[in-house]
Parts: structure tokens; C-alpha cells; sequence
């Protein structure tokens, strides 16, 4: 089994992928909603707001940052605050995950999240351009995450005809790039006007030489979403008695009944 | 009466309005109704204009299609969607005109309800001020001084505003708990001519922040009655209302800490209990009011999240604040032999919906959805409020016949 299968299996089998699918689709839509080129928006705004949603949705779904919930605590309290905004679609889609499945694991300012030891930064694309990320232009954390050792098989290189002495000095200098996690990148792009979205988790390959950016990507979208359904929220079944006295409300008694009260001294 | 001279009857007394509550609270569409009595939308939008009336027969489908007793489409001595006001929900965006609808039509039962009730028991005299606000000025103190009127007409004094829903009924405003199928709209408040009224979210089982909610909804009746609701300026309005109301600034700004240190998160959780408020809604009141600076605002609601507080901040109240006007008269007529059964016949609404209305607490939940809602939800996406083929409702203190 190769490296991607590993990777993306455990991602999958664990509901991780799920929830990242989640979370772009429900920042796309927003996004797109939102987008109004008679407002003024441009390319630039939908590349920042779909990032900034893009993150706090990946935050929701794995309750992360300001949708923490404390150690032991179940994913289902406050449904208010983490569904908070969302459409409706949005809370039917909602992928029931464990709290502790994912945490933020962000690399050197850019903002990532882990499972096991695996972990995913974001990048942008323009629509249809993903294969050509130029990673050599993006910032040197993306770089370092491009300059990855993997396992996967490449193509041949200039460097395979190195005596071994030499090739053992190329392993040395590979392996200063190696990240405390094992760091993949999700890319996304989305064409508001259009309609089109593309999301993809992948190896990026630092493409100096102008090929592919990436080792492997597979694509998110075609990721059936999870059978969930909408999140019941946990709360208490019974509520604790309000022991504050009720508001006067007072029977209206017919006239002979009032009347044989007072003849009673009630 | 067998169901068909209840029909009939109904179709004598019928009531277009009445009609659009029922779809309403189905959170059916006119095409889906038409659809489910085999009748075309066309008619249905004009029996509920009232530009046509359905025959008995019809009146009969309509209430089985819809699970009501034909009773229900009767009118009434008032009409509760004619007078009352568009209701101010909190994120038009995020919930559908279905939901809304469905929502608002609840907030008009439980108004219906108490019209009902009230030829039986005398709930408190409406005694609400309306202080309008300018719903396009962020600028002026609008909100604060109406918050300041109301704490000083209500007789809050230098105090803590104590319980908010039982001010509020004290003053005539209808408090209720909607049921758990809507419970993504969250509190919402409509005034009407009858009586204000607050629906309270049934999920949110946190007294600090369910107090905030009530107090934005009061805000809300108090200067909006003529605003457009939804607006982002309206809601600020209330926002700004709220936290006057619960943390006046005479009284708390030197109470609250200018750094945070572990002796401010101590000061804070006092102050919590004191005044009824989240620590999120003080840090947030101590930089509106300039004590805490933006930097170490943002670094302490940093350290809030960190620690899982922003959904479940610890405090020491656990038991949330709960409506009393309709359970208590529920209760005083059960105590003179006028059980549920008979209050239900006269208000003329399914059984399961009287009990929402009238109940102290929000409706038990379920951690799983019941199949028959899980079935419900594969089909449409707003899940009636209407009961679907339930067995019928037994009161064990009633006498069957």
C-alpha cells in the first residue's frame, strides 16, 4: 500500500475528510451567497473570505479555537454557538466528530490542523489551476512543506546516477526539511461567478522545474459526506425546578361562585 | 360531534388565517399542501385570502392532511396574525422563510392559547413602554438611555436586574419555550395587541446567556415596534440594550478590570454571579466601556476559548430562568376540575403543541431524532409541528367516557 492510500485512508476511515468536505462546502456557499460583483467584490475578496471561512468552519467541525469544548466534554454542547450563522443545509450536514479527532496544529503562523500524525495546512488556487500551484512563489512554510521527503515513487532525476556517498549526503540535507508532522496541503479554489469549486488533499512537490505541484492529490468533493444527519444537542433531559415564585395569575370566578366564597370567608 | 359535523361546522366558521397558521406550523408550502389534498395551489391561496370557502368535504381533507381537528380552522374572536407585529428574528440568513415561518405561526398559538386561557384566569394588565429607537442610528445613546428608562420605571434601582422572564410577565409579556424542531431559529419577539411575545430557544440550557437573550428581545419590543426587523443596526440596538439592562455602566464600569491578571478572572466570575451575565459578555461590556484594552480583550477571550468556555463557561446557576403566566394557569384550572382535556378542546390546538406552550420547561430531547422525524426530514427540510399519526392523547386525570 502506498503512502496516499495510508494517508488518506486513515483520514477518510476516521471522518476526518468528511468533515474538511464539510467545511469547504459550507464556506463556498457562503461565499458564493455572498458574492456580489455590483458590491464591489472582487477576486481578491472572495480568495480572503473564503480562507477566513474556510478556517473557522474547518474550527467548527472539529472543535477547535473559540469552538473548544474543555477535555472529556461532549462535541454536542452548545449547538447554538457552533451553529451559529450557518444555513440551514449547513446544520443538516453537519458531520457528528469526535472533539478530540483533530486539533490545531499551525506552522509557523499559517494555520493547521492534525489527526494522528498528520497534518494539513490550507493553500488557494486560482479555479482550474490547482495542478500548477507555483509553490516556489507561495510563502517559504509552504515551501518547507513542498521540500517534504516522501515515500512516493518520482520521476527519474539527474540525481539517481549519484554514488551512494553522495546520495547519502542529498538524504542528510532532506532530512533538515522534515516537519515534526508528517504535512499535507488542502488545496481549494472556488469560481464564485461560475459556480465551479475544486478541493483536493495532496503532497505538495516544490515544482522549480515548472511540473506538477503535487506528488498525489486526491479529490475531496467526490468524498460521499458522512450519515450523520443533524446534531441533537446534549443537554440535560430534565431541567433543574426554577424556584422563583410564578407571576399572579388569578381564576376569573363565575359572579355566584365569587359570591359564595365571600359568604364563606374565603 | 363525528368528525364530519365538526367539518361542516368548521367550513360554516371558516377562517382563511386560521388555514395559513396550520400550513404554517407544517411548514408546508401552498404548492405542497395542494399537493397532499390533491387540489390545486390556486385554491389553497384562496381559501386562505378568504376569497373562497372550502366545502365540509374539503375542510375534512385539510384537516387530515394536516393533522388538526377541523375545529382549528374556525375563526376567532381575534384574529392573532392580524394583530400581531412581524416578529424580530436574529439571523434572517441562516434560517428559511419556511422556518421563520413555521416559528412565528408557533408564537401565534401560544398567543391563542392564552386568549383562550384568559376567559378563565387573569393573566397581569400589559404594562410595557414603547421608547422607539431610530433604527438606522448607531451613533447616539438611544439603546442605553431606554435600558436606563426601563431599569428605572421597573425599579431595578443600583441592583441586578433579577429574573428577566418573571419581570417581564409581571408585565404582561407571554414568555415561551418553542419546541425542539425549531430549535435553530433562535429567540425570537413580536409584539402584537393581545400582549408581547418572548420565545425562548429550548436548547440553550444556559441561564447567563439565555438571561442576554431575553433581555435583547425585550430591548427589541421596547424600541422596535416600528422597525424593519433583521436589520444589523436593529440588533446591535438590542444588543447595546441588553447589556445596559443587565451591567449598567453607573454601576459596573468600576467594578470591571482594566488588565487581566488571575485576580481579573476571580473578579470576573464574581461579577458573573452578581449580575447574571457570561464572562464573555463582560469582557465584552469592559471594552465598550474602555476599561480593557482591544489587545487584552482579544487575549482573553483567546484564553477563554482555549479552555472550552465560549460553549460551556462554568458558573454556579445551572437551572435556567422559566416561563410561569400559562403552567400556573394550567395548573389553577386543573385545580378547579377544568383538566388539560377540556382546556385543549376549547383552545382548539392539537394536544402535543397545547403541552409546549404551556409547559414550564422546554420539551425533553432526545439524543437521536424519532424515526418518524427522521423520515420526515428525508422529505422536506422543516419538520411539522403538527403531530402525524400519533396515538391519542390520554389524560390519566380525566374520566374516560
Amino acid at each position: 500500500m502506498s503512502e496516499r492510500d495510508d494517508l488518506v485512508g486513515a483520514l477518510d476511515r476516521d471522518g476526518v475528510l468528511a468533515g474538511i468536505r464539510w467545511a469547504f462546502t459550507s464556506a463556498a456557499d457562503r461565499v458564493a451567497e455572498d458574492f456580489s460583483e455590483a458590491a464591489g467584490h472582487d477576486a481578491t475578496w472572495v480568495g480572503v473570505t473564503r480562507f477566513t471561512l474556510f478556517r473557522d468552519r474547518l474550527d467548527r467541525v472539529f472543535s477547535c479555537r473559540r469552538y473548544a469544548v474543555a477535555d472529556g466534554m461532549d462535541g454536542r454542547l452548545s449547538l447554538d454557538v457552533l451553529h451559529a450563522e450557518l444555513s440551514e443545509r449547513d446544520v443538516d450536514t453537519f458531520p457528528m466528530l469526535d472533539p478530540d479527532l483533530v486539533v490545531r496544529a499551525d506552522l509557523s503562523g499559517s494555520p493547521g490542523w492534525s489527526h494522528g500524525h498528520t497534518r494539513w495546512l490550507l493553500a488557494s488556487s486560482a479555479f482550474g489551476k490547482l495542478d500548477e500551484l507555483p509553490w516556489p512563489q507561495k510563502s517559504s512554510t509552504k515551501q518547507l512543506v513542498a521540500q517534504q521527503p516522501t515515500d512516493e515513487p518520482q520521476e527519474p532525476t539527474l540525481f539517481d546516477q549519484f554514488a551512494e556517498e553522495e546520495a547519502s549526503g542529498l538524504v542528510a540535507l532532506m532530512a533538515k526539511t522534515k516537519l515534526d508532522l508528517h504535512t499535507l496541503v488542502v488545496g481549494h479554489s472556488l469560481d464564485a461567478e461560475h459556480g465551479g469549486r475544486e478541493l483536493v488533499v495532496g503532497q505538495p512537490r516544490l515544482n522549480s522545474d515548472g511540473g506538477s505541484a503535487w506528488y498525489w492529490n486526491h479529490d475531496l468533493l467526490q468524498v460521499p459526506p458522512l450519515d450523520g444527519g443533524r446534531q441533537q444537542p446534549l443537554v440535560p433531559v430534565s431541567v433543574a425546578p426554577d424556584t422563583t415564585p410564578d407571576a399572579p395569575v388569578k381564576l376569573r370566578r363565575p359572579a355566584a361562585k365569587q359570591s359564595e366564597h365571600e359568604q364563606a370567608g374565603l | 360531534m363525528s368528525v364530519s359535523d365538526r367539518a361542516a361546522t368548521a367550513a360554516a366558521f371558516f377562517d382563511g388565517a386560521r388555514l395559513t397558521m396550520a400550513r404554517h406550523l407544517a411548514g408546508l408550502r401552498k404548492s405542497d399542501l395542494a399537493a397532499l389534498i390533491n387540489k390545486s395551489p390556486t385554491a389553497v391561496s384562496a381559501w386562505e385570502a378568504g376569497a373562497k370557502r372550502p366545502t365540509p368535504s374539503t375542510v375534512a381533507q385539510l384537516a387530515l392532511g394536516l393533522s388538526v381537528d377541523p375545529g382549528f380552522f374556525a375563526a376567532r374572536p381575534n384574529d392573532v396574525a392580524k394583530v400581531s407585529a412581524l416578529p424580530h428574528f436574529r439571523s434572517l440568513r441562516s434560517t428559511s422563510q419556511l422556518a421563520r415561518d413555521q416559528a412565528f405561526a408557533y408564537g401565534q398559538v401560544a398567543l391563542d392559547i392564552a386568549e383562550s386561557l384568559d376567559r378563565h384566569v387573569e393573566f397581569p394588565e400589559v404594562d410595557m413602554y414603547s421608547r422607539p429607537v431610530d433604527p438606522g442610528d448607531l451613533d447616539s445613546d438611544g439603546p442605553e438611555q431606554a435600558a436606563r428608562a426601563l431599569r428605572e420605571a421597573w425599579m431595578f434601582g443600583a441592583e441586578p436586574a433579577g429574573h428577566l422572564v418573571r419581570n417581564l410577565e409581571t408585565h404582561g409579556v407571554l414568555v415561551v419555550f418553542s419546541p425542539r424542531q425549531t430549535a435553530s431559529v433562535d429567540a425570537y419577539s413580536f409584539d402584537s395587541r393581545l400582549r408581547p411575545v418572548v420565545v425562548l430557544n429550548p436548547v440553550k440550557r444556559d441561564y447567563y446567556r439565555q438571561r442576554f437573550d431575553v433581555a435583547h428581545e425585550l430591548g427589541h419590543l421596547i424600541m422596535h415596534g416600528d422597525a424593519e426587523p433583521g436589520g444589523r443596526i436593529v440588533e446591535e440596538q438590542a444588543h447595546r440594550f441588553a447589556s445596559e439592562l443587565l451591567m449598567p455602566a453607573s454601576e459596573i464600569t468600576g467594578l470591571l478590570p482594566t488588565a487581566m491578571n488571575r485576580g481579573a478572572w476571580v473578579a470576573l466570575a464574581k461579577l458573573k454571579e452578581q449580575w447574571g451575565v457570561s464572562i464573555q459578555a463582560l469582557l465584552f461590556r469592559a471594552r465598550r466601556l474602555g476599561r480593557l484594552s482591544d489587545v487584552s480583550y482579544r487575549n482573553a477571550m483567546v484564553t477563554l476559548s482555549t479552555r472550552g468556555w465560549r460553549r460551556n463557561e462554568p458558573g454556579l446557576i445551572s437551572a435556567i430562568e422559566q416561563p410561569s403566566l400559562l403552567p400556573r394557569a394550567v395548573e389553577l384550572l386543573e385545580n378547579e376540575g377544568i383538566g388539560e382535556l377540556t382546556l385543549i378542546e376549547q383552545c382548539r390546538v392539537p394536544a402535543e403543541l397545547f403541552r409546549t406552550v404551556t409547559a414550564r420547561t422546554p420539551e425533553r430531547l432526545e439524543v437521536e431524532p424519532l424515526d418518524a422525524e427522521r423520515k420526515a426530514k428525508e422529505s422536506r427540510k422543516v419538520v411539522s409541528l403538527l403531530p402525524r399519526l400519533n396515538p391519542p392523547v390520554v389524560n390519566e386525570n380525566e374520566p374516560q367516557n
